[in-house]
């Protein structure tokens, strides 16, 4: 059997709901349950959530549907991840304006249901370095269905050990802040936008354009004053900061009274040389500014485990 | 004070993903880093994507992909003449290069001697900042590269092709020559629509079907021929992309029709000036100003579109590949490709240097008459 599937793959189905419970995420039923739509076929669904989008400006939650996939490096390969799109697409498309369905789930509450979410952890991991590589360069080559204008879209993101981990890394930092600072949970900070005509949204909910962009803003209270936070994972030179902090001010996130820290995520020796030009950036705006380093995982964190 | 490091804004980021870069490009953008969208439009796609924040490293992904979307390259070239018949232009790049003479802005790349399979001796690159204003201010400080290959012709003839990727390159190069050579001593020859006549253009565009490139290609089809008024005005060349804009005020695309009769002219081996059409688009004074060719490779399952062109102010002659395919199956179904890099700019050169024979011969046929 290819995939790593009874007690190990039911573990893993459980981890995954742990991660995505921590980003805020609602579970909604049982995991692991077939459901019926209307022609009568069972689709298997290792679990369903939903969140309440803080950029939205209607209650109407996002519905995700989750497949988590555990596998190692020897028995997955690019036609395999093709393979799980196209059956979550399918499954995406029938359940999605399923009365059966959202009878089996009645708690969804008629969540709009367009999400699908692909968690595929690699088991062996002494050999997954070599094997994202290649692996993530054939992403590009898969052929997406294309069925006709009438179809909606569907949205499958796929995570694998890299982004999973970075996203333990996000939620060990958030944990051990909000240890430090029970009063005022931080919030994840969703800037206005003119274009998507939303306003300023502060939420603990962590969306699934957050989970894939390379910086997550947030704010929390601490001692009466408002601190900003980000946590960054993209590349670490001195123009990379030129153009965050260009983002931060035209979305005016940072201000002066309030202290900003920014975690990053990438390892770079060469970047203890240009921190100090980095702090001065946002110094330059008087701005009380500190770089610190998230913790780093090469395995699934304890708090994940059971 | 404009920031070079400028995070683009959610509505500038929409529009350059689905109105600058194709489908394609977006798909593997949103692909790489995981996000999958079925049944997805470029608009839509492009929705998704510009809701996500990016690093630096992302962004100039993107731009790249602007850049080059609106910039498929192009070859053209010319002849630097000098009363010395001596000269070394290679020497003379080398001294432009280290006294800093390229200007402002300009980055002169060191020369390199390319390969024996190359028909030029030497290659160099060329960098600068071409500043756009517009509405997308992430894409307004535009850096421009590139490549450049002369060769020594003897007797005093130096021959530069540009690998162009914007009508302005070219422009670039050979300003870098005016302004620092004395011109009383120096020329520049080009292949230049203004000294052909409307009849010259005519055959000019003509041969090329059959001498453009090399007998394993076999002429196939006009897939498009404009025409344009001779008398243009010829002293400013600031923004050529404006200027060709504003000329194809009077310029004429032709009917499906009527390029059917110019193709069966020119496989019948026919005179094509003898085409009703083209007779009476000569008669109003109108020169052919592009074509875009179809051959068929004999050898390989390759089709190409070659679309040939005088462009800019002056009119000076370019080569670009439009569209390649490869045929499959018995039935011979196109599906698009690509060459490579190489393959690509050795086609379009063959063809330009075949262009530039054709020219010199129709002009001494002129001169001689």
């Amino acid at each position: 059997m290819p995939e790593d599937q009874g007690v190990n793959g039911d573990m893993w189905t459980e981890e995954a709901t742990r991660l995505l419970g921590k980003l805020g995420w609602n579970k909604v039923g049982d995991s692991n349950v077939d459901v019926k739509n209307e022609d009568e076929k069972e689709n298997g669904l290792d679990a369903m959530f939903v969140y309440k989008d803080p950029k939205r400006n209607t209650n109407i939650l996002e519905g995700i549907v989750l497949e988590a996939k555990r596998y190692k490096t020897t028995s997955l390969n690019i036609s395999s991840l093709h393979t799980f799109i196209i059956t979550l697409d399918k499954k995406l498309a029938k359940i999605k304006n399923s009365g059966l369905f959202q009878a089996t789930f009645p708690k969804i509450g008629g969540a709009a249901i367009q999400i699908g979410l692909i968690v595929l952890w690699i088991s062996d991991l002494e050999n997954y370095s070599a094997f994202e590589k290649t692996f993530k360069e054939k992403f590009s080559s898969i052929k997406l269905p294309f069925k006709s204008n009438t179809a909606t879209p569907n949205h499958i993101y796929v995570l694998l050990n890299s982004d999973i981990l970075r996203m333990c890394s996000l939620i060990d930092m958030v944990e051990k802040l909000n240890a430090a600072n029970k009063k005022s949970p931080m919030k994840f900070y969703y800037p206005s936008s003119d274009y998507f005509n939303n306003a300023v949204a502060r939420s603990e909910t962590l969306t699934i354009d957050y989970i894939f962009s390379k910086f997550v803003l947030a704010e929390s209270i601490i001692r009466r004053t408002e601190n900003k936070f980000i946590f960054y994972f993209g590349e670490l030179s001195i123009q990379a900061f030129e153009r965050l902090k260009s983002f931060l001010l035209e979305n005016s996130f940072i201000e002066k009274k309030s202290p900003l820290t920014i975690f990053t995520y990438l390892r770079d020796d060469e970047f203890r040389k240009i921190k100090p030009d980095v702090i001065t950036l946002f110094k330059k705006l008087s701005i009380n500014t500190k770089i610190e380093e998230m913790t780093l995982y090469s395995d699934l964190p304890p708090f994940l485990k059971d | 004070m404009s920031n070079k490091y400028k995070y683009p804004t959610t509505y500038e980021l929409k529009e350059i993903l689905s109105r600058i870069a194709n489908k394609t490009f977006l798909n593997r953008f949103a692909q790489s880093r995981g996000v999958f969208v079925t049944n997805v439009n470029q608009e839509l796609l492009a929705n998704v994507l510009s809701k996500l924040f990016y690093d630096d490293s992302d962004l100039e992904i993107i731009r790249q992909e602007a850049y080059r979307e609106n910039n498929s390259h192009t070859l053209t070239g010319f002849v630097v003449k000098s009363k010395k018949k001596n000269f070394n232009l290679k020497t003379i790049y080398e001294r432009l290069r280290e006294t800093g003479k390229g200007g402002i802005g300009v980055i002169l790349n060191e020369v390199t001697k390319v390969n024996d399979d190359e028909s030029y001796d030497y290659k160099s690159s060329f960098e600068y900042i071409k500043t756009k204003p517009g509405r997308i201010e992430f894409l307004q400080n535009e850096t421009n590269f590139f490549n450049f290959y002369f060769k020594d012709l003897k007797n005093g003839a130096w021959q530069i092709e540009v690998d162009s990727s914007k009508s302005t390159d070219t422009k670039e190069i050979k300003n870098l020559f005016t302004k620092n050579l004395p011109m009383d001593e120096y020329g520049l020859e080009l292949i230049d629509q203004d000294y052909l006549t409307s009849d010259a253009t005519i055959v000019f565009f003509d041969r090329l079907a059959k001498e453009g490139l090399s007998s394993e290609w076999n002429f196939l089809d006009v897939k498009h021929l404009t025409v344009k008024r001779g008398n243009d005005i010829k002293d400013n060349e600031d923004d050529l992309d404006e200027l060709d804009a504003e000329e194809d005020l009077d310029s004429k695309q032709l009917s499906k029709e009527e390029l059917t009769g110019i193709t069966q002219a020119i496989l019948e081996g026919k005179n094509l000036r003898e085409d009703p059409f083209v007779r009476d688009c000569e008669g109003k004074g109108y020169k052919f100003s592009a074509m875009t060719y179809e051959f068929d490779n004999q050898n390989t399952p390759y089709v190409i579109s070659i679309k040939a062109e005088f462009k800019g102010r002056p009119k000076v002659f370019e080569v670009g590949i439009a569209e390649v395919f490869e045929k499959t199956g018995i039935k011979g179904i196109k599906h698009p490709t690509s060459l490579s890099s190489k393959e690509n700019r050795t086609v379009r050169s063959i063809f330009w240097n075949n262009a530039k024979v054709i020219y010199e011969s129709i002009r001494s046929q002129t001169k001689c008459q």
